[in-house]
Parts: structure tokens; sequence; C-alpha cells
């Protein structure tokens, strides 16, 4: 489920996740995609290692993509795990953008 | 245990207590503790009921906390301090600690939805203020230098030794790093401080329990492992541990001098997520690695991703 201040912004974003869930969208291969773009990195390899590493280092500090990115997959695996956990997207950063991205991708 | 185990403690618990004669009518196990196993002990002790409680080692171990040994040496001193534990009776060689039964419920789910226990709370703060002024016995030797420092860098090794990548983890980290308050001079932490880990008896505070994580910390950090929502039980509003608002713990508390800064507050919640992420991974290796076939260790494990969401949530915040 998603909560949001909002309830135009909740529905907007509800059927976006519904979308999806549908189209496999937010899969984590699109995720990986997306990070393999964000940090200009080569595919392959385990891209979370290097993630990691790149915010161990400082490299991403305040970097709000990144930011978003952790918070799409962190949300991606809570809904795997509990379908019915209450997800504050109001708290997601880049939210506008990630809803012009899905849009504009499916 | 068998009763035959059991009753083979008997002379042993004879000396401890001084009595002339032991007997150990029935043994069963108890429920509730996911690091440790416990077995009720209907003792009989020169005639007079006394039931006991023997503490041992998990099946598989946790690889965190004070061996058995030095945990009752701890509950030892806390209770000569004027502490809420059950009395300590006598520490076995391999086999593990006894202390005293005590009645109570320790059940979170039915306490929470019993609630508001305001008093409850009010009284759990005030033992936590006890408990900080007691000196850490010689066996935990010297404090860390710097509490924050030493944490991080003990989640960071724990995390790696996993081999596992959680960048979410890795994000949180520097955050925390970044914004670690001005350190307190460091107190003796229960180190497991929540909803879930005291006995409740007619209402009132009967016991603290599962010491096995003890240690110094900082003044703030049982505070914020007690408030933090993956220990309120659904009852998210109820800040402290599910059965009352914040203010309520931090009244019985402050009661006794000290006046929390509530932004320091909020960053050892946000410790608290961490910490909880470790423990919940630990826990799940248990069954994933170790072999231990239990459910509860299992699905502990999958609480790892809203102790990432948390993380990323509180520590949003320190940039508010």
């Amino acid at each position: 489920m998603i909560s949001c201040a909002d309830p135009a912004l909740a529905e907007r974003c509800q059927a976006i996740a519904e979308r999806e869930r549908q189209e496999g969208w937010a899969s984590y291969a699109a995720l990986d995609a997306e990070m393999t773009w964000l940090l200009d990195l080569p595919a392959g390899g385990d891209l979370r290692a290097r993630l990691a590493a790149e915010i161990r280092r400082g490299a991403l500090d305040d970097n709000a993509q990144v930011e978003s990115w952790l918070w799409r997959h962190v949300c991606l695996r809570l809904r795997e795990n509990y379908p019915e956990f209450m997800i504050d997207i109001s708290l997601i950063p880049g939210l506008d953008n990630l809803i012009y991205k899905m849009e504009r991708d499916v | 245990m068998e009763d035959g185990e059991a009753a083979a403690l008997a002379p042993l618990i004879a000396r401890a207590l001084g009595a002339a004669r032991v007997e150990i009518g029935g043994v069963g196990p108890l429920t509730g503790g996911a690091v440790r196993r416990h077995w009720r002990l209907d003792a009989v002790v020169d005639g007079v009921p006394r039931p006991l409680v023997l503490r041992a080692d998990g099946l598989t171990p946790l690889g965190l906390g004070l061996d058995l040994d030095e945990e009752f040496s701890l509950l030892r001193l806390v209770a000569f301090r004027g502490a809420a534990v059950p009395e300590p009776v006598l520490f076995i060689p391999g086999r593990g600690h006894l202390t005293a039964f005590v009645v109570g419920s320790a059940d979170p789910t039915a306490l929470v939805s019993s609630g508001p226990h305001p008093e409850l709370a009010e009284r759990l703060g005030a033992e936590l203020a006890l408990i900080q002024r007691i000196g850490p016995p010689m066996f935990l030797g010297e404090p860390p230098r710097n509490i924050v420092a030493a944490r991080l860098a003990d989640a960071r090794a724990r995390l790696d030794a996993m081999g596992e990548a959680r960048p979410a983890a890795e994000w949180a980290m520097r955050r925390l790093a970044a914004h670690a308050p001005r350190p307190l001079p460091p107190v003796l932490c229960h180190g497991d401080f929540r909803t879930g880990n005291y006995l409740v008896a007619d209402g009132k505070l009967a016991a603290l329990l599962d010491w096995e994580f003890a240690g110094w910390g900082d003044a703030d950090e049982d505070l914020g492992w007690f408030c933090s929502r993956c220990w309120r039980f659904g009852a998210d509003a109820r800040e402290a541990g599910g059965i009352a608002p914040r203010a309520a713990l931090l009244r019985g508390y402050e009661a006794e001098g000290r006046v929390v800064d509530p932004a320091r507050l909020r960053f050892w919640e946000a410790m608290a997520a961490l910490k909880w992420l470790v423990i919940a991974l630990l826990q799940r290796d248990r069954f994933l690695r170790q072999g231990e076939r239990s459910l509860d260790l299992a699905l502990t494990g999958r609480r790892a991703a809203a102790c990432e969401y948390e993380l990323l949530r509180l520590t949003r915040e320190f940039n508010a």
C-alpha cells in the first residue's frame, strides 16, 4: 500500500505502482540498469557492491538520484516481503522526476 | 532438557542456596528469547516451592553479546544495586545460569494491544536512569573512546563479513557518521531494552530480562532502542515501545536528573535501526548458514528491508 498526505498524488502513485507491478518495470534489473546509467558504470559485475563501495568512499554524498534509487530499491524489497507495508511515498526524494520517468517509460 | 538432567542440578542448587534439600518437581521449556533458551524448573527448597529459570545458550551462536557467565555476573551487580531483575541464583559452567522465576508476561502483542500504559513507560524510564547510575563491571573493560564510531565500525565489519553489498545501509552509515552528536559520558546500557524484554504483572514492571547485550554505551542508546519503530509492535503512534507516548518514558527518566535532547534521541533511533538490521541478518544466517531450522530466525531475516527503510527515513531527517 502507498500512503501520502496528498490524496491525488497518492492515487496517481498507486496507479503507477500497480502498472509498475503488472508490467514489471520496477524490477531489480530495471533498477540496476538505471544505476548503471546514473553512475556511468560498465555493465555487468556486482553493481550493488560497486555502488556500496562508492557510497562508502563518499563519492555519492548528497546525490539525490542515488538516494531516490536507494529508496525505490528498498521499497521494492519491502513490497516483496510485506505487500501490506505502508510506504510513505512522500518521503521518497525526486518523486516528481520518478513519476515523469515512469510515465515516459511505461 | 530432560527431568533427569534437571534433577542432577539439585545438589548444586542446594549448595548455592545453603539448603539441606532441593528437589526438582518438573521442568519445561519457556517461550521467548530468540538468542538463548530457557526452561522453568519447579524446584522445592527445604520443602518450600521455589520455581527457577535456567538460561542457556542457543543451539547456534549469534556471535554477539556477553557470555553466560558474564551475564550472570552483571545480573548480580545490577540486582545488588536495586534494578528490577530476576534474582540471580547460580552459574553452572557448561550449562547456563539460574535465576528466580518471576511471575508476569513479556508478550509484547498482548501488552501493546491492552495499552496505552503510560505509568509503566514512566517506570521503565526511571529504571533505565537507575541502571545508568551503576558503574559497569571490570570485565566490560574500558568504554570505547567514541561510541558512535565504534558502533558504526562494528556494523560495517559485520555487514562486510556477510559478503553482501547493502548500499542503503552504507548510505545511512555515511549520514550517521556525519551527524553524530556530541558525546556524553559513557554509561551502562542494557543493550536490548525494549518491549518484549520485560515482565509485566498487574500492569506493573516485574523484571527486566535478557541482559546478554549489556555493556558500555551512550546515555541515549537504550532510549533510542526502546523508541525505535521496530519495537512498537504495530502501535506506531505510541513511540515509547508501543505502550505510551514518548513523553511518558522521558518523564520517568528525566525525573532522575538528565534532560534528553530530542535530536540526540532521534539520532539513536536511527542507530537502533542499523543495529536491528545487523542483528536481523545475523539471525537469518543462523538459519541459512548455520543450519538451525527455525521459522522465527528465517522470518527475522526478512525484516532487513524494513530496517533499511527506517534508516533512510530517519537519516533523511538529519537534513531537515
